[in-house]
């Protein structure tokens, strides 16, 4: 397989962002992207813009990527509208990935931005809900945080699993988070922090659970004859990358319950790199909960064991085995079609250890990371999965 | 559109056969797979002769929280659960069910489907607790 090299990465600060425009927050993440990978704008030449709810949201149901693009005055070029919920962004990346491998294009722009204070959070709640069956789900009192809850509750019963033993994972991330200049949430937070924050969906609290941002994350994809060409240093490669839906009411079938895993070995097997050969990961940490059974479906940890895992400090800055080091969706901020971008920028700058303060400090250079995109919920399960593997 | 207990009934999930009010649910003619919500091939066979099959009166609790924010046209506390219908099928349902009435029920519990009726008209469905069988 040919090589495709991750050669820019840029941000616009995730957050709370009511007078800037989609256009302007994807501006200067493009712009970002663009001198990192040392090119110009007319370089480009094709782009897969990832967003979730503009439609909704903003009433830009169409040609997001378009209008986005012209606003910096890219234009003349193939431009692919990507939508897959909160894995919309990682989408994006897969698609531009496969164009490159196809052969078609040397050097392509990932975008993936979310506009979510609009003035109107009700507005952009229901553009949340629109992520299920709606006629099922999502017009039915579905809310993602319940969904969440469920699933902890019943893992905490499985395993004697504590809600102090989750609000551990908010507390991880808020460090990391702290220390990352594009987070929402910079503020370092305690545990009775976490526990005593008002209640979302029980046993979940506040700061267990990611908010909606703005914000926009862009990356500039090549083939390698065109990263040496421009002369980039440090190349980190994707070496493997798999999109999926979930698996609906399979678990007598023959089909394994869980998909994560399903993708995860998929994506270990294309890119002949396996879980114990991981040294960094960003999952899909919508609720603090989430990241430890991600950790556990991808095989990083066995299966119930996560939390001890957590508690003896192995997925910090300094464990072994970094989760998070942005910060997660629970600070870094979960600007919904941006996320599946903004984690394989926090990969990329981790393995050329760019990351500044949050570089992972175990005593071993990394050289392979993992991202885990989760979006949508449709029946019993995810509607899209996608796990990306980058190393040097 | 049909009728229970003189109710008209607007939602198009819901049934009623023999006075009694049920889920809408699909079932193969090929395999007997049942399926809830609709399908259009049957999801085990892939057979296209399904039909409509009442079913989804009685189910048993998988799974329960209680959120404290609401979408809109909803009221918090609002429980949200899963339910496993006994034809089979794993249900999304909200629980008409107050936060006192949540503390004395645990996973397990058989629960029955509730019809939601606003201005006379039947306009939607939960589940709650079986009679007779509440604390």
């Amino acid at each position: 397989m040919s090589r495709v090299v991750v050669a820019g990465t840029g941000f616009h600060p995730f957050g709370k962002f009511p007078e800037k425009s989609l256009k302007q927050l994807s501006s200067v993440a493009i712009m970002e992207a663009l001198r990192e990978a040392r090119i110009e704008l007319r370089q480009i030449e094709a782009a897969f813009v990832g967003n979730a709810f503009a439609g909704l949201t903003t009433g830009q149901e169409s040609v997001r990527g378009q209008v986005i693009l012209r606003s910096v005055g890219l234009d003349g070029i193939p431009v692919i509208n990507v939508e897959n919920a909160c894995a919309s962004g990682s989408t994006a990346l897969h698609q531009a990935w496969v164009s490159i491998l196809a052969g078609l294009y040397e050097t392509v722009l990932v975008l993936g931005a979310e506009k979510l204070f609009v003035g109107n959070t009700a507005r952009s709640i229901r553009a949340i809900s629109s992520a299920t069956d709606v006629e099922t789900m999502g017009s039915r009192g579905l809310q993602f945080t319940a969904l969440y809850a469920m699933s902890a509750k019943q893992y905490m019963k499985k395993y004697g699993t504590t809600i102090e033993d989750i609000a551990l994972v908010a507390v991880k991330n808020s460090r990391n988070g702290s220390l990352n200049p594009i987070a929402q949430f910079r503020k370092p937070l305690s545990v009775e922090q976490v526990l005593s924050s008002r209640m979302i969906s029980e046993p979940l609290t506040l700061y267990m659970c990611s908010s909606i941002a703005d914000g926009a994350a862009a990356v500039v994809l090549m083939s390698e004859r065109k990263a040496r060409q421009v002369g980039i240093t440090t190349p980190v490669y994707i070496r493997g990358c798999q999109v999926m839906s979930g698996i609906y009411q399979r678990r007598d079938g023959d089909y394994p319950r869980n998909a994560v895993t399903v993708a995860a070995e998929k994506t270990y097997s294309q890119a002949g790199i396996g879980p114990k050969e991981l040294d960094v990961v960003e999952v899909h940490d919508a609720a603090a909960s989430s990241e430890i059974s991600h950790l556990e479906s991808l095989g990083l940890v066995p299966p119930g064991t996560g939390y001890e895992h957590l508690k003896r400090g192995r997925f910090n800055l300094d464990g072994d085995l970094p989760v998070n080091p942005s910060g997660g969706l629970l600070s870094r901020g979960h600007p919904v079609g941006a996320t599946g971008v903004a984690q394989v920028c926090e990969i990329v700058r981790q393995l050329r250890q760019e990351a500044g303060e949050r570089n992972i400090r175990n005593g071993k250079k990394p050289r392979s990371g993992l991202c885990l995109n989760t979006g949508g919920r449709v029946d019993d399960d995810r509607a899209a999965i996608v796990t990306t593997i980058l190393s040097l | 559109m049909c009728e229970y207990q003189g109710f008209p009934v607007a939602d198009d999930q819901l049934a009623v056969k023999e006075d009694q009010l049920y889920l809408k649910g699909y079932r193969c003619r090929d395999c007997g797979h049942v399926m809830f919500p609709a399908a259009e091939l049957c999801l085990n066979c892939s057979s296209e002769q399904i039909e409509v099959a009442p079913i989804g009166r009685e189910g048993e609790l998988i799974e329960y929280t209680i959120s404290y924010t609401a979408p809109e046209g909803f009221e918090a506390p609002l429980v949200q659960a899963f339910v496993r219908l006994k034809e089979g099928p794993e249900v999304f349902a909200l629980l008409d069910a107050t936060e006192e009435e949540m503390k004395e029920t645990e996973a397990g519990v058989s629960l029955q489907l509730v019809p939601v009726i606003r201005e006379g008209r039947i306009v939607g469905w939960r589940f709650g607790r079986k009679k007779g069988m509440g604390s």
